[in-house]
């Protein structure tokens, strides 16, 4: 009786422990066996849960939250990754009645504030993909910063997704 | 490859080929059928022989075309007006609170209780290095429904683009309207409070109107501007400046005589500073949106309705369709006689498909035709009712994808008009000789 | 164009009988009427010979050309190439004019022949007397000159055959006789083998020869 209550409760604790693990805030390495790494950091700038959504198109927009927790301005640049031909910052734009994705040379991001990269927003988009992005897919490229660069890994989401299958989730 | 060479070409070479690639059928079997015969003569005489019949059939056709293109194009004008309303709103900052009630009193002064932007917070802005312009938006007031907006000439200037006539407010006495007021330069009026639904509540105020603005195409054309200093006044408020003020209205603002405002106009000079200020100025004590974002997202919502207008403008047309090739299956045994005696004379099969068939394509063809006029007609019609009902200019126009799929509709239905031709070819001379 | 039938036999599609001709010849250019009561076949044989009925068994040749066995189609060009019909109750297109009536046959031949049967089929309209304002609709002709308007039609493409179903049956004396004369001059002068059926005494009397039929059999031949 004993030997079996202690296994229940072995195997409640278990579940516990693998349900918390989001609270855990040095990423998410046991959570993902993969490797997955939902933040990337540099200096005091957090970067946070890039993602794309599921395309087969040659062009992909890539969102990420960039939290500027330093006491100065920052200026996002762009972006590198080997599976695209290039990379750009592009804005949101609706002129006219007519809408779509404008160049942006650069995106300061000022002392303080939290710059979120979304559809209909700012993105980065990766032009002439070499290969199909699937729902649950990784994805490594590099954010560009006048101050430096910091490497991440973006999740592909469903492809009428409007944000990461965890936003909002404070890591 | 040729994915590669499709988007490499001209927008309008690929809606061309678009039209021709789809038209492609019923032309092949045109031909097809028609080569070496002379229809014409035959065909326009059933059409006189039979003609409130075709009649018939014709405004079948024409009806569901007119409906479906101009449902479609009709969807699509008011996405384009609404969009095109908010065109001079590059970011809009307000108190935080919904982005959608902030869109639709800034944008379209559809305004609800919302609560105030503080003179720190709007002084912040006017000092900002990447600010162009900002402009105070202080609605609240009306006069006979139509709301009165206390703002900055600035905000006036880069609104209308310069006046259709007179000039700009400058003291706390004058006003300007938008290009559908029912007021001109020289006219008085009294402010109420609210949106005068409650019955009148007149402040003791005059304005005198020294200007009329262009048309801006959206509901601005019905509205009324006045200097945001004497909105506060009329309110008993500080009325944003300091003792030293020589009553010059327009910022800059003493911040603490501001007495606030439910949402700011803020332009950048680039799109990226506009971007940057928006995430600079999205925290938990203000709220910075893009219009033009806030509207796509509430477009991108409405998509599925889109679809489900799309499908039920071509359900439409395929049930017309179908009640025309059964009625011109009826209208083969109509014809049996004719297309006996044709054959009883000697003329081949295929020219009496040829003629069962150009008759059954004169209907289709009219009908299509008449249809797409009806539907331009019906744009014009219902884009007037829609702007003259919201101010936002709609202006819905026919254009590729519509007639994409009229074509689409005409070819797939000249395909099945083949069946009637056919089984009308097929018959026994003999019998229907008699008949 | 010559005709000869052997042993034809004409069935319903439920193998009911219709016609037996046991044997029948006509020569080139020359005219037969065929007569007998109401039902005994005569439309029967005139349908037969135009290749509208099939021929169930035995054999009818238009000069070399043997139509039992041929298709629906192969026997429909048979009759646009050689054949010119003239039926009972005239069968025009109300909604076209006597000339579209009469040169309808051009809309659908081969465009080297268009307008050789338009011209011919004028020429007959103004033959036959109504040169006058052919474009009218020919609702507002009168029977008999309806009935002209359809001669002019099977003669457009100068057909080797004239096949004519009781072509005076609803005209008066003076126009019946009119008509006759033409017929039997048109296919003189053409050489054109005629056959008619026909109650007229008049019109059968005017032909070289006479076939009776009673009761779906050929009984007699003058």
């Amino acid at each position: 009786m004993k030997l079996v209550l202690n296994l229940l409760f072995s195997l409640f604790a278990a579940c516990a422990f693998a349900g918390e693990g989001h609270s855990h805030d040095d990423g998410h390495d046991h959570e993902k066996p993969s490797g997955r790494d939902h933040m990337a950091t540099l200096g005091d700038l957090r970067l946070l849960h890039a993602w794309a959504s599921e395309t087969e198109d040659s062009d992909v927009l890539v969102y990420v939250e960039i939290e500027n927790n330093s006491g100065r301005a920052v200026t996002l640049l762009g972006a590198q990754a080997d599976f695209a031909a290039r990379t750009e910052l592009v804005g949101f734009q609706s002129q006219g009645g007519e809408s779509g994705y404008t160049r942006l040379p650069k995106l300061p991001i000022s002392a303080g504030a939290k710059m979120i990269l979304k559809p209909k927003g700012v993105a980065l988009r990766m032009v002439g993909v070499d290969r199909h992005l699937h729902e649950g897919d990784d994805f490594e490229f590099t954010l560009v910063f006048e101050q430096g660069e910091v490497a991440m890994t973006g999740q592909v989401e469903a492809e009428n997704a409007a944000q990461h299958s965890h936003a909002g989730h404070n890591h | 490859m040729i994915e590669t060479i499709w988007f490499g070409l001209p927008i309008l070479v690929q809606d061309g080929l678009m039209l021709a690639g789809l038209l492609l059928p019923l032309v092949a079997t045109g031909l097809i059928c028609l080569t070496g015969f002379r229809v014409a003569p035959l065909v326009t005489g059933l059409l006189r022989k039979h003609a409130s019949l075709s009649a018939t059939f014709v405004f079948l056709v024409a009806a569901s075309v007119g409906i479906s293109v101009a449902l479609i194009a009709q969807e699509r004008g008011l996405r384009e007006g609404t969009a095109r309303a908010a065109d001079k709103f590059d970011l809009i900052v307000a108190a935080p609170g919904s982005e959608i009630t902030a869109l639709l009193a800034a944008v379209y002064l559809q305004p609800s209780a919302i609560p105030l932007l503080d003179g720190e917070t709007y002084a912040q802005l006017e000092q900002h290095p990447l600010v162009d312009l900002v402009a105070p938006l202080a609605f609240g007031d009306s006069w006979q429904g139509v709301p009165v907006v206390g703002t900055t000439p600035a905000f006036v200037e880069h609104l209308s683009e310069g006046l259709n006539t007179g000039r700009v407010f400058a003291t706390v006495n004058e006003a300007v309207v938008g290009a559908r007021v029912a007021l001109n330069p020289g006219d008085e009026l009294k402010p109420s409070h609210g949106d005068g639904s409650k019955g009148p509540n007149s402040h003791d105020h005059t304005y005198e109107i020294v200007g009329k603005m262009e048309r801006t195409g959206s509901p601005w054309d019905n509205a009324i501007l006045v200097s945001v200093e004497s909105v506060w006044g009329i309110h008993g408020m500080p009325m944003g400046h300091g003792p030293d003020w020589d009553w010059q209205v327009g910022g800059p603002f003493e911040p603490s005589e501001f007495a606030g405002t439910p949402a700011a106009l803020v332009r950048a000079n680039e799109l990226w500073a506009n971007y940057s200020l928006q995430s600079e100025f999205n925290t938990s004590d203000t709220m910075a949106l893009f219009p033009g974002s806030v509207l796509a997202q509430l477009h991108a919502l409405m998509g599925d309705i889109r679809q489900v207008m799309s499908i039920l403008a071509v359900t439409t047309q395929v049930l017309v369709a179908i009640a025309v090739l059964a009625g011109l299956s009826m209208l083969s045994r109509i014809l049996a006689k004719r297309m006996a005696l044709l054959r009883a004379l000697g003329a081949p099969e295929r020219f009496v498909f040829a003629v069962t068939w150009s008759f059954a394509m004169t209907l289709i063809v009219t009908g299509a035709v008449i249809g797409l006029l009806l539907g331009v007609f019906l744009c014009f019609g219902v884009s007037a009712v829609i702007t003259s009902m919201t101010s936002i200019l709609v202006e819905a126009r026919l254009a590729w994808p519509e007639i994409h799929l009229v074509a689409a509709f005409v070819s797939a239905v000249g395909l099945f008009s083949l069946l009637p031709a056919y089984r009308a070819s097929r018959r026994s001379v003999l019998t229907d000789l008699r008949s | 164009m010559k005709l000869r039938v052997d042993a034809l036999s004409v069935e319903s599609p439920q193998g009911q009988r219709l016609l037996r001709v046991p044997q029948l010849d006509l020569a080139t250019g020359r005219s037969l009427a065929i007569r007998g009561p109401s039902g005994a076949g005569k439309s029967t044989l005139l349908f037969t010979l135009s290749g509208l009925l099939e021929v169930t068994q035995g054999s009818v040749k238009w000069g070399d050309l043997e139509l039992a066995g041929l298709s629906d189609a192969q026997r429909t060009r048979f009759r646009g190439e050689n054949l010119g019909l003239v039926f009972q109750d005239h069968l025009l297109f109300e909604e076209l004019s006597a000339s579209d009536n009469a040169g309808i046959a051009a809309l659908y031949s081969r465009p080297a022949q268009r307008a050789a049967i338009t011209r011919q089929a004028s020429d007959t309209l103004s033959h036959l007397g109504l040169a006058a304002d052919i474009q009218r609709t020919v609702t507002s002709y009168s029977g008999g000159e309806r009935q002209r308007i359809a001669v002019a039609r099977a003669l457009a493409a100068q057909p080797k055959v004239l096949l004519a179903d009781e072509p005076t049956a609803s005209l008066d004396r003076k126009t019946a006789d009119a008509l006759i004369a033409d017929l039997l001059e048109s296919a003189g002068k053409a050489k054109r083998t005629f056959v008619v059926v026909s109650h007229d005494p008049a019109l059968i009397e005017a032909c070289d020869h006479v076939l009776t039929i009673e009761d779906g059999e050929a009984t007699r031949f003058d």
